[in-house]
């Protein structure tokens, strides 16, 4: 038990658990869009799968879970970004970055953002905090109309953008993260290079993309 | 020949200078701004500093303090942020072996210390990079018995391993990387280090010890974390990549759950 209180609040120790964490969130995020595509083949799909999780013993377990992971990524985050400004108390008068990406510079502002948008996305279309929303039971299907809550939320434009740039942003988050992974977790072999740097940015674009592709649906008015 | 500004750090923390007074640039410290003509361009950056405190002396001034002492790119004495950069523009590249021609004619060169709350200022440029020396004597080291050392090649190394553990071992402990990073994280320095000695087989009885120790020892000077940038790599004038830290990161993850000896000197290992 000392030892695992002393690994985690070990400088690599901490970081090895963000990441962790962080990679128990992406791979929700996989299985999210996943559950989301369904809406590409109708109503019913969707709506038999979203009252399949609703009424599942697990779910809050699953859903305290997430919450958990969150929460200790943004604590050991936020942690961090702390201890990292206190080590350089007094600035350089010309801060100059030598190789530094956009990705790996907005980490903490991305995910702010992130985290605003979680918010916002648990208030939209699970607590029913805009009037599109409807948590009530449709009495043709006898469940939750999901599909059209989805519907009716992204034909209002300025949510559909929303959702558009919240999705770009987490693609430019998880640009720094997956790469950063294999290194907080000690993977360093040049093999990986290929899989590190070549297959995580596709693997990103397509996470992303499949996330998008339903706002962009609905914009278009291809699903109606 | 070409003309220069010179924008440079002065501060003198103890609030004296030779001959009374508070000392050039105060306790808090200020950038002067001093011209300095007709430099060489085949002269170095510690050339031309040298000449400009020749020129300040004349003038009665007090000379910038700066780090050196090879003049060679092998010692790790030289320091000095150069434009924004740690070493100044050129890779691969320590301040001593950085030349004026580099530089543009008529152009201001900004020259500041490392920056670290580890590294405080002692005077000017010159920065204490004691806690260097104390993470060394956390572990950086391996006992051996004295006596007469043994034969050559009686221990067989993989050529790679020899590879890998030299080029940790090119680190000269200049401190760029610490000043490099965004975080102040002495991570690149800390991973040259253990990994010189870890992957050898000389460095194998104390590995997780030394891993553990000079982590915590690192953390206790006040460094930042590692937030895999890899600016340290890219201001290291000898080119240590930043896989040593995935080198380090990994060691000190088994080190964690495998060394069974190691004790924190307080109740908090990370926190003095
Ligand atoms: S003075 Fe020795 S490395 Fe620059």
């Amino acid at each position: 038990m000392k030892h695992l209180s002393q690994f985690i609040f070990s400088p690599i120790g901490s970081k090895i658990i963000m990441a962790l964490a962080g990679t128990m969130i992406f791979l929700f995020l996989i299985g999210h869009v996943l559950g989301n595509l369904l809406i590409f083949n109708g109503s019913d799909s969707l709506n038999t799968y979203a009252h399949w999780l609703q009424n599942n013993p697990l779910l809050w377990v699953f859903r305290l879970t997430m919450l958990g992971l969150l929460s200790l990524h943004i604590f050991i985050a936020l942690r961090l970004y702390i201890q990292n400004k206190y080590a350089r108390p007094i600035s350089y008068q010309v801060d100059k970055d030598i190789q530094l990406g956009f990705s790996e510079k907005t980490m903490i502002v991305s995910g702010l953002l992130i985290f605003i948008f979680i918010i916002f996305h648990i208030g939209h279309l699970t607590l029913g905090w805009l009037p599109t929303t409807s948590l009530a039971i449709d009495n043709n299907i006898k469940m939750v109309n999901v599909y059209e809550n989805i519907v009716n939320g992204f034909q209002v434009s300025w949510v559909a953008l929303f959702y558009i740039v919240s999705m770009l942003i987490i693609g430019l988050h998880l640009h720094h993260s997956l790469k950063s992974l294999f290194q907080t977790l000690g993977f360093h072999n040049h093999n990986l290079h290929w899989l590190v740097y070549r297959l995580t940015p596709i693997m990103i674009a397509v996470l992303v993309l499949a996330f998008i592709s339903i706002p962009a649906a609905v914009l278009m008015g291809w699903i109606q | 020949m070409a003309d220069y500004k010179i924008k440079v750090w002065r501060q003198s923390p103890l609030g004296i200078g030779p001959g009374g007074g508070e000392g050039p640039g105060g306790k808090e410290g200020k950038f002067e701004t001093y011209t300095i003509n007709n430099i060489d361009s085949d002269l170095s950056f510690l050339e031309m500093l040298d000449i400009l405190n020749q020129q300040l002396l004349q003038e009665n001034n007090i000379p910038i303090a700066f780090d050196h002492d090879c003049r060679e790119g092998i010692c790790g004495a030289c320091s000095l942020v150069i434009n924004g950069v740690p070493h100044g523009p050129e890779s691969s590249t320590t301040t001593c072996q950085l030349y004026m021609r580099h530089f543009e004619h008529n152009s201001t060169i900004i020259v500041e210390p490392f920056r670290a709350k580890a590294f405080p200022v002692i005077q000017d440029l010159v920065v204490d990079r004691s806690a260097f020396d104390r993470i060394m004597q956390a572990g950086g080291y391996i006992s051996v018995h004295t006596g007469a050392a043994t034969d050559a090649n009686t221990v067989l190394i993989a050529k790679q391993s020899a590879d890998d553990a030299f080029t940790a071992a090119t680190c000269i402990g200049c401190g760029a990387c610490v000043a490099a990073c965004k975080n102040a994280s002495a991570m690149l320095f800390v991973a040259a280090k253990t990994s010189q000695l870890g992957l050898l087989p000389q460095g194998q009885p104390e590995k997780t010890n030394r891993t553990l120790k000079m982590v915590q020892q690192m953390q206790l000077e006040g460094f930042g974390n590692c937030s895999n940038h890899y600016e340290c790599e890219a201001a290291c004038p000898k080119n240590i990549p930043a896989s040593y830290i995935a080198q380090l990161n990994k060691d000190f993850l088994i080190s964690s759950f495998t060394n069974k000896e190691f004790e924190c000197q307080n109740d908090n290992c990370y926190e003095s």
